[in-house]
């Protein structure tokens, strides 16, 4: 489903929900410049194959996480428009907890090798 | 894309928008037209993967209308069980004069219960699917309350408290089943259902 340059590849897809919902909160964005936002700030180590992340939108929407509309963009381009929903951002909040949890565990037991 | 082998359930008009935003993209960069549609064509990935994946998306959002069908039927089979309770529960009261509460407050409160489930169901269902089953059953539950007034016209002696009661349910049961099936018929805007 993606190419991850350095990142394991289920590390990725396990990602991608909570990725989803962390760049939606910043106000809506089209599948595009999700795929961008994602690869900039991962600085390209993170790159999903641009059809694959359609059913995860659309399953995320029929989840009702997320909604959608069409608009247009400055040039009158048409582009479908994803931002979040109330559950969504229960969510968000959700992955957050759970990837502080992992990320905390794993940063302890990484301490603890070095002392 | 359709020449590509993508046929729905993928979402054409997005993909195409996806790859044209691309194209123009990597034209800017200073690639030609004809190099940016393979770049971005490539990226896109293989037809027949992507349409795999939608067709995953496909059958779980099949399920969920299927489910939610299902509960809507229930929720119409709800409101006539009310309407079953109370209703021999009202004739009873007028051929013998005592009135049966129990009968009378649990089937009210089912079909009221049961009412309210529908109409928030078929308010929640947008899907195209099961549509014909559920007006179906719709108008199966609204002829269940017409009948008494169909039958009073074949009943002697029929008082003009009953009259008024038969054409008051009759018309209590159109304007509610009715309304569902404009409901169905016509669901609402996405956006509607979110306040």
């Amino acid at each position: 489903m993606y190419y991850a340059g350095m990142i394991d590849k289920e590390l990725v897809a396990a990602s991608t929900e909570p990725l989803i919902l962390a760049l939606l909160a910043r106000g809506e964005s089209y599948g595009y410049e999700l795929i961008q936002e994602v690869k900039r700030l991962s600085g390209d180590k993170i790159n999903w194959t641009d059809g694959m992340l359609y059913p995860v939108l659309h399953r995320m929407e029929a989840r009702d996480l997320i909604k959608s509309r069409w608009g247009e963009s400055d040039t009158g381009r048409k582009r479908k428009y994803y931002s979040l929903k109330k559950q969504g951002k229960d969510a968000m909040q959700k992955h957050h907890e759970q990837w502080s949890l992992v990320h905390g565990v794993l940063s302890g037991l990484r301490k603890q090798q070095y002392v | 894309m359709l020449a590509a082998g993508l046929k729905t359930p993928v979402p054409l008009e997005e993909l195409e928008s996806h790859l044209r935003e691309d194209i123009a993209r990597r034209m800017q960069q200073g690639l030609t037209a004809q190099h940016a549609l393979k770049v971005a064509v490539q990226q896109i990935g293989p037809a027949n993967k992507l349409t795999r994946e939608f067709k995953k998306f496909n059958a779980i959002t099949k399920r969920k209308q299927m489910k939610r069908t299902a509960g809507i039927v229930a929720a119409l089979f709800g409101t006539v069980f009310g309407g079953a309770m109370v209703l021999p529960a009202l004739g009873r009261w007028r051929d013998t004069g005592i009135l049966h509460a129990g009968p009378l407050v649990t089937g009210g409160a089912v079909a009221i219960i049961a009412a309210c489930a529908v109409i928030y169901g078929i308010r929640k269902h947008r899907g195209t699917r099961g549509k014909t089953v559920i007006s179906a059953f719709t108008i199966l539950a609204g002829s269940f309350y017409v009948t008494p007034l169909i039958q009073a016209f074949f009943i002697p002696k029929v008082n003009g408290t009953g009259w008024i009661f038969c054409i008051l349910l009759a018309a209590a049961a159109i304007s509610f089943y009715g309304s569902c099936l404009y409901f169905i018929r016509h669901p609402p805007a996405p956006a509607a259902l979110e306040r």
